[in-house]
């Protein structure tokens, strides 16, 4: 029963990326690419299904995976119906990788593959030692995960307010991926959220690592992986079990998205729907998924209006809300009719909040906090400091195709990062106490998408070597 | 400094310093992970052995009822610890809704050390339901 419950998901999220984007000739990274952003669609999928039955059904008895079976076929009938495979295949402007077996690339490649093993072995000792996960992982997620999965029909009881300290209101994609998998197997074990974890927390290096390795080159896409990899609070806070890491996940494919969107050379915006689903669940994992997709919102108007103009623009949101607004709709009806209020809003007043908002001192705080944060980011090596000598010795190469979607995702990491901000300044909570409790948790969902952008921007290894035997050879160029 | 930077071989030896740094910070969290032996048997972990304590209560509880929670905290344990022990235990307990006071007709009883009932009883006006042996009691209101 584990192996069919990981099938469908991760089935029901293949078909449904390959109904959007058919490939007529797919490459190896396009493949693994799609089979990353299918685990966090199966997953993310397949918890909104088991979620309408468990608010308009019954949390008791096994029918859902009838649904979940009768969903799957659906989709497979769309895949084998749908002309969108003749018509529209996803046909994107991917260069021919420069010295892609150059001895470089045959380096950074068995870096990386090491790399990749002894954090698959970092991440086992790490579940081995925690098995239940971090405070969150248990006060939280698995917590509600056992309530809806003990609990039968009692799914009242999972939001009473006497479970205050447990956030209720958080988003439940991870408690109910958690819970879907115990009822397959009927009974409980801590080696489906370690396994979720797990998923979730490499294949966010695939994604990263894969889509890099599609627009840039082989050897950038590894490089990038490398330095996820090497982040240990990434591996730590992934076996932790916490949800920011498929938080991260879904910012880094949704912005992902939108950059294969502007490579692509057909004329549909299948990819844009895609983008939609994903920051849809961003909002299902997490809080901050909300206003993630506020920021999405904001910069595609901006940006695609002054390049493309008002016509392109409400095509790309139209889009883009047919992937959102199922998932969206969703978590309207969790957050009216079964959630309570959010601690951090419900405590606001007005005036209070006009007072913290006018305090400087609040200001400095959370500047000094980020900077603290933002330089202790990445590996002990490998941080941010490192990452600015390294741009300042490679420099920046952007391709002109990827300016647009460069620029969307680097504005909307920093709305998001301004938008923290005013969380702080504005908390009803002790700022000294949230900064240190949460901050650079915030910060590491960004981690991977702020690496998507970094290396979407520096020059790539190949481009280096290339550039390095153009100024050698000028002749034969 | 401009030469040294358009270097080709500067460049090469950064790229890789950069994949060989992240390649050892990783050797050294297993290397950390693993000399800190601190990798206990599986099912032999801090929060599966606290929750076996409360594996024979769970059983007795009666279902839809919110139930008070009582803790031996301020003595031998600070407030963060007690926290701990209170969340701890309403994850074993889940789905029973555990409420942090002692003004339920049932109260949990999580004691870090041998309960005295009449202590118990001068304190708080408890009597012991049953005692699950492990600091874990089951207590209910005695009627004044």
């Amino acid at each position: 029963m584990l192996l069919l419950s990981l099938f469908i998901s991760l089935l029901t999220g293949f078909i449904a990326i390959h109904i959007l984007c058919p490939e007529r000739r797919p490459m190896k990274p396009l493949i693994i690419l799609k089979g990353c952003l299918a685990v966090g669609l199966g997953f993310g999928i397949s918890s909104c299904l088991f979620s309408l039955w468990l608010f308009f059904y019954s949390s008791s008895g096994k029918v859902f995976i009838l649904v979940d079976m009768i969903f799957l076929i659906g989709l497979t009938a769309i895949l084998f119906a749908s002309s969108s495979v003749r018509k529209y295949p996803m046909h994107s402007e991917f260069d021919p990788h420069i010295d892609a077996n150059s001895k470089m690339s045959r380096f950074l490649s068995m870096f990386f593959y090491s790399a990749f093993v002894l954090a698959v072995g970092a991440f086992i000792l790490l579940s081995l030692d925690r098995p239940h996960g971090g405070w969150d992982a248990w006060a939280i997620w698995n917590m509600r995960a056992r309530f809806i999965f003990r609990g039968g029909d009692r799914l009242d009881e999972v939001f009473s307010h006497f479970l205050a300290f447990s956030h209720p209101d958080y988003p439940l994609l991870l408690p109910l991926s958690v819970s879907r998998l115990w009822k397959y197997m009927s009974h409980e074990t801590v080696v489906m959220p370690v396994l979720l974890s797990m998923l979730f927390t490499f294949v966010t290096v695939g994604l990263l690592s894969c889509s890099l390795s599609l627009i840039r080159s082989k050897g950038q896409g590894l490089l990038a992986g490398l330095v996820l990899l090497g982040t240990s609070f990434f591996i730590k806070h992934g076996a932790a079990q916490y949800a920011d890491v498929p938080l991260g996940f879904f910012f880094l494919a949704t912005l992902v998205l939108f950059c294969l969107h502007e490579r692509s050379l057909s004329h549909n915006n299948n990819l844009v729907s895609l983008a939609g689903i994903t920051a849809g669940l961003s909002a299902w994992t997490k809080n901050e998924g909300i206003l993630f997709i506020v920021s999405i919102l904001a910069v595609r108007l901006i940006v695609i209006i002054s390049q493309k103009g008002w016509r392109a623009y409400l095509s790309e949101l139209r889009s883009f809300l047919i992937g959102l607004l199922p998932v969206v709709a969703i978590i309207i009806y969790f957050k009216i009719y079964i959630a309570p209020p959010n601690d951090l809003v419900s405590a606001q007043g007005l005036i209070v909040t006009s007072e913290k908002l006018l305090d400087l001192s609040r200001y400095k705080q959370v500047f000094a906090a980020y900077g603290k944060e933002a330089i202790r980011l990445g590996g002990r090596i490998v941080n941010v400091p490192f990452l600015i000598l390294y741009l300042f010795i490679l420099r920046v190469t952007i391709d002109s195709r990827d300016k647009i979607g460069i620029a969307n995702a680097f504005i909307v990491l920093c709305l998001m990062l301004l938008g923290y901000f005013f969380v702080y300044i504005t908390s009803p909570l002790d700022l000294n106490m949230h900064l240190s409790t949460s901050l650079n948790r915030l910060f590491l969902q960004l981690w991977p998408s702020l690496l998507f952008v970094y290396f979407m921007v520096v020059t790539s290894p190949e481009q280096m070597l290339s550039h390095n035997k153009e100024q050698e050879n000028p002749v034969s160029g | 400094m401009r030469h040294f930077c358009n270097s080709t071989r500067i460049k090469s030896a950064l790229i890789l310093l950069t994949a060989l740094f992240s390649l050892i910070s990783v050797a050294s969290l297993v290397i950390k992970q693993l000399s800190g032996m601190n990798i206990e048997p599986l099912g032999k972990d801090t929060v599966t052995v606290y929750e076996k304590r409360f594996g024979a209560l769970r059983k007795e509880l009666p279902p839809h009822e919110v139930m008070g929670y009582i803790s031996d905290e301020g003595r031998s344990m600070s407030a963060e610890n007690a926290d701990e022990r209170y969340t701890l235990t309403q994850y074993a307990l889940s789905p029973f809704v555990i409420e942090y006071t002692t003004e339920r007709r049932l109260i949990i009883g999580n004691f870090s050390r041998g309960v005295t009932g009449d202590e118990l009883q001068k304190r708080h006006h408890l009597t012991i339901v049953n005692d699950f042996g492990d600091g874990v009691v089951l207590l209910k209101k005695r009627n004044e």
